[in-house]
């Protein structure tokens, strides 16, 4: 038994709606990610005075939340909807309420609520202040207005709304079972993923080699920043979200201790920080190109 | 002539626990900012002058018989000498005329005033009173924005800085506009109701029609009974499910600033989570979720219900879709917790210890496995130090050997809040001794100021063993609180210490502070750098000593009570809280001051003593011979009720003292010629000195 759109259908009716509001629909971006904030088109569009309206898919990887395809809604990758914009509109609330709508969850029968909820990227140096917003209880999306990204203050402020598609979409078909989600017609979540779930789970439990991926880190860490050096900023990037992969692949199989945890982290981040700046510089002098005709 | 004031600010959902104190600043500060403005409300007899209201998404306020404009008011401004104003001919000087153009008056308008110091000029300028529209107009603004949050935002493209984004404002004086922009937004005649119940935007024309258009839009704009439909609807709603709620009034809080317009309904979830302990459960409703756990009637302990009471923002409408999203919300989430509590027995707390070797406790303090062996030995040692027996002792010491390991745990780390109560469950289920148990799960506490405190010896030794190995180690590697910063909380580590020690516990954890403050930093020798120890136990027992002062205050203690008390020591925590409380009761009895003026002028003079022995032979004056006498058989006394720790006996029996000290003032010259005499007086004066100051040095009270 079914009700209610497929998770495509989700996706599609997100995507048309946003693209109304103005946002380029991008697609995700080909590096391993724990975010959709990691994408380019947030991570680096977010900065400097450019407006920027884009939305997109997002698979993220969380090696440490797989669960062998086991658990009803952990997932070691799940699906973001990311919508960014910036400047942020006055009516943002407004334009996020009515995409529910359009989803099917009319708020007048439902419970909606905006719940406080601070959100930091340290590996970003980035945070903003927002809320989760409440469906029922049932957290289904991330509101942030970014206050600092990269180190450096947002100005003008992007709102950045995250929806945890698996959560919506589970919500709007009434399954407790995320696998039991209908993806498309005759296809289910667990069709397509159950077995991908047993796999990168097993391999970041069990078989992931550590040894390797700490050479690994060190490698990308190095290539990133000679790479920032010589002034490209998006190959740079590329090796940065690698060093954050694998340190979340590490983390995950318990092979980095508290000590070295922390300065890991520190250590993404500087690359980050670096990166931003990068990239401002390189917008700064081609003059800002986006700033047109605002 | 006199108006109602009406502003109400709306936002994006402010965070529930900004609101209360927004609400307070506004009420603090809104009758001074009318008292500078010149606007004093004067309301009708019985009217309160000034409402302040919240919900998540407005702040506003009202004020009732704002005059119509400022009193005109006259600004004299006093201006040079009358000798510097004039030139020889009479005429104005330049010094008058600057002086009448800068304040915009003509000089032949400046008044000649004769002051006690001579004659001066004085501009004197009539200031007609601005209309009330304008000057609030002028004001509100600044008002608003001087607000404090805990943290502040921008948005959009501005730079103003305020709790969540501001989205429309409403002034109104009676029927009038206030027109003035707050934050890039322009005031307007415009507000919005419950975002479902009624968006809006609805037009007010009159102050006294916004709160009942709210309410027809869904929206209870007054908190107070806001909050009772909630605990009234709470209530209801566990009865429905045979049961009482458990409201925790923080929760009651923070809900009252979520929702706009209330409707509490209950959720159940199946009895097979009950076996979960209800610790966990009550974290999971209360804190995740902002439910209201349901317990039985009439059992306590309360015994919990398989239910929950919720509260919806809105009415009544789809309230079954409601409901059957949160239960399942709390079903996937009991689910969690049901998979944690079961996976976490897997492995013993003291296999767990090991894998503290993973958990940092400080960068440069080491992991949690550190912490806990040298928790091992300082909570022995203080065991030890407080009588406990070989028994006992060991119980303290496995304890604080098994007290972090619940740290490892899958759900501690999903529950953070559940650190130390976990310990307790899982020590429990793996039969430790009940005191342990108890310990472990007491040994975090008090986790805020004026917070539960350990009520077991057992428990109360772990957890002050805990926050002095932790203030400690911040002190000994430059960690200290310095003005309002204090990153890691160290104050309330120090107060929590002292609220133990001062505590119903107190009597049975005598100890030396000093010594276990010393004890504590040794515990980071072993190849660590350990600093210079004694400078740093000096800084922590003064950390400690202020954090005593403090917890005294509070409890009403006089200042100089405590400073006279402290002087006298505080190294046995529960003995000083003992003197306080007597000299503090002592003070207000009759005759006290006069009793004061004697022993102050004894101690004074003592102080120039050079030795203490008094020689029985060298006193020749009949009041010194009775003061020695007194003091002799005084102090026999005096020491007996020190030993019994009878402190009110004490200072009562010091009292005896007053009259010999005082006839002895009166007729003996303490300073005479002759040099033994006088060192001998004056020793015997510091006698007297030195048996009060056993207790408090009472020359830091202050008269009166």
């Amino acid at each position: 038994m079914t009700h209610g759109k497929t998770f495509q259908e989700v996706v599609l009716a997100l995507e048309s709606y946003w693209a109304g509001c103005g946002c380029a629909l991008h697609h995700p971006y080909d590096v391993e990610k724990g975010a959709g904030t990691m994408n380019p088109a947030t991570f680096l569009r977010a900065l400097g005075p450019e407006p920027w309206n884009a939305a997109y898919v997002e698979p993220s990887r969380r090696p440490a939340d797989g669960r062998y395809g086991e658990n009803p809604n952990r997932l070691y990758q799940h699906h973001q909807y990311q919508v960014i914009m910036k400047p942020s509109p006055d009516d943002i609330q407004e334009k996020y309420l009515r995409s529910l709508e359009l989803l099917g969850i009319d708020p007048a029968v439902h419970d909606i609520r905006f719940v406080e909820d601070n959100w930091e990227a340290p590996t970003l140096g980035a945070w903003g202040l927002g809320w989760e917003v409440w469906l029922d209880g049932l957290e289904i999306t991330q509101f942030t207005y970014f206050q600092q990204v990269g180190g450096y203050d947002c100005r003008p402020v992007t709102v950045e709304i995250t929806y945890g598609l698996e959560r919506l979409v589970s919500y709007i078909q009434g399954v407790a079972d995320v696998y039991s989600v209908v993806w498309a017609d005759g296809l289910t979540y667990g069709d397509l993923f159950r077995r991908a779930e047993y796999e990168h789970s097993k391999y970041g439990f069990e078989l992931a080699d550590t040894r390797m991926l700490f050479e690994l880190f060190e490698t990308y860490e190095r290539e990133a920043g000679r790479l920032v050096a010589a002034g490209l900023v998006l190959p740079s990037y590329d090796y940065v979200l690698k060093c954050s992969h694998v340190f979340n692949l590490l983390d995950a199989r318990g092979a980095v201790s508290v000590t070295e945890r922390m300065s890991y982290l520190l250590r993404v981040r500087d690359l980050a920080r670096s990166v931003a700046k990068a990239y401002v510089d390189q917008r700064k002098d081609a003059g800002f190109p986006l700033c047109r005709g605002s | 002539m006199s108006g109602d004031l009406l502003v109400e600010i709306g936002f994006e959902e402010m965070p529930a626990a900004y609101l209360p104190s927004a609400v307070g600043q506004l009420e603090e500060r809104l009758p001074r900012l009318l008292d500078e403005l010149r606007l004093p409300p004067r309301p009708k007899e019985g009217a309160a002058p000034i409402r302040v209201y919240a919900t998540p998404r407005r702040l506003a306020f009202t004020c009732a018989g704002i005059p119509a404009a400022q009193e005109d008011r006259v600004v004299e401004i006093k201006g040079p000498s009358a000798a510097a104003a004039f030139d020889a001919g009479g005429g104005f000087s330049r010094a008058a005329t600057g002086f009448a153009a800068a304040h915009g008056v003509r000089p032949e308008d400046l008044e000649v005033r004769r002051l006690a110091c001579g004659e001066y000029v004085f501009a004197v300028k009539r200031e007609k009173g601005k209309p009330s529209s304008e000057v609030l107009a002028g004001a509100i603004p600044g008002l608003i924005l001087s607000l404090e949050f805990p943290r502040v935002m921008r948005w959009g493209s501005g730079e103003h800085a305020f709790g969540r984004p501001i989205r429309w404002v409403l002034a109104l004086l009676d029927e009038e506009l206030l027109e003035f922009e707050l934050a890039g937004v322009r005031s307007g005649r415009v507000t919005f109701g419950h975002r479902v119940l009624g968006a809006g935007p609805f037009e007010v024309t009159r102050p006294d029609e916004w709160a009942v258009i709210l309410e027809r839009s869904g929206v209870i704009v007054d908190q107070e009974r806001r909050r009772e439909m909630i605990a009234r609807q709470v209530e209801a709603a566990a009865a429905a499910e045979g049961g009482v709620a458990l409201v925790d009034p923080h929760l009651l809080e923070q809900v009252n600033y979520l929702v706009e317009y209330p409707t509490a309904f209950s959720g159940k979830f199946s009895p097979e989570y009950l076996g979960i302990p209800a610790d966990v459960l009550v974290t999971a409703m209360q804190h995740h979720q902002r439910y209201f756990p349901v317990s039985a009637r009439g059992d306590d302990p309360p015994r919990l219900l398989p239910a929950f009471v919720a509260v919806r923002n809105g009415g009544n409408e789809g309230l079954d879709l409601v409901r059957a999203g949160n239960e399942a919300v709390i079903r996937a989430r009991l689910a969690d917790a049901a998979f944690f509590f079961e996976e976490d027995q897997k492995t013993g707390l003291e296999d767990r210890v090991e894998l503290l070797k993973g958990i940092l406790f400080q960068e440069r303090l080491g992991t949690l496995y550190d912490k806990t062996l040298r928790l091992r030995n300082l909570a022995c040692t203080i065991a030890r130090w407080a009588g406990l027996g070989d028994e006992e002792t060991s119980r303290v010491e496995r304890a604080a050997l098994l007290c972090k390991a619940d740290l490892t745990t899958g759900m501690v780390r999903e529950f953070t809040e559940l650190q130390g109560v976990m310990g307790r469950e899982y020590a429990m289920r793996q039969g430790e001794h009940r005191d342990v148990c108890l310990a472990v799960g007491e040994h975090y506490l008090p986790t805020q100021s004026g917070g539960r405190i350990p009520e077991t010896v057992a428990g109360s030794i772990l957890a002050i063993a805990d926050k002095l190995d932790t203030l400690s180690g911040y002190f000994m590697i430059g960690i200290a609180p310095s003005g309002s910063q204090d990153p890691y909380g160290l104050r309330r580590q120090g107060s929590g210490i002292v609220s133990i020690l001062a505590g119903p516990m107190g009597g049975s954890l005598r100890f030396s502070l000093g010594a276990a403050v010393r004890a504590a930093l040794e515990g980071y020798q072993g190849g660590r750098r350990v600093g210079d120890l004694e400078n740093t136990a000096c800084e922590v027992l003064d950390f400690l000593k202020a954090r005593l002062r403090g917890h005294l205050e509070e409890a009403g203690v006089r200042y100089d009570v405590v400073d006279a008390v402290l002087a006298a020591g505080f190294d046995d925590v529960f003995d000083a809280v003992r003197r306080a409380t007597a000299l503090q009761a002592f003070c207000s009895e009759p005759g006290f001051a006069q009793m004061m003026v004697g022993f102050k002028r004894a101690a004074n003079l003592g102080r120039n003593a050079d030795a203490t022995e008094v020689a029985p032979r060298l006193l020749i004056e009949e009041e010194e011979k009775a003061l020695y006498h007194h003091l002799e058989v005084t102090s026999g006394k005096a020491r007996r009720l020190l030993d019994d720790e009878d402190y009110a006996g004490f200072f009562r029996c010091m009292a005896g003292l007053k009259e010999p000290v005082d006839k002895f003032l009166d007729r003996v010259l303490v300073m005479c010629d002759d040099e033994a005499l006088r060192r001998n007086r004056l020793a015997l004066l510091s006698s007297v000195a030195a048996l009060v100051g056993k207790a408090a040095d009472l020359s830091k009270l202050v008269a009166g």
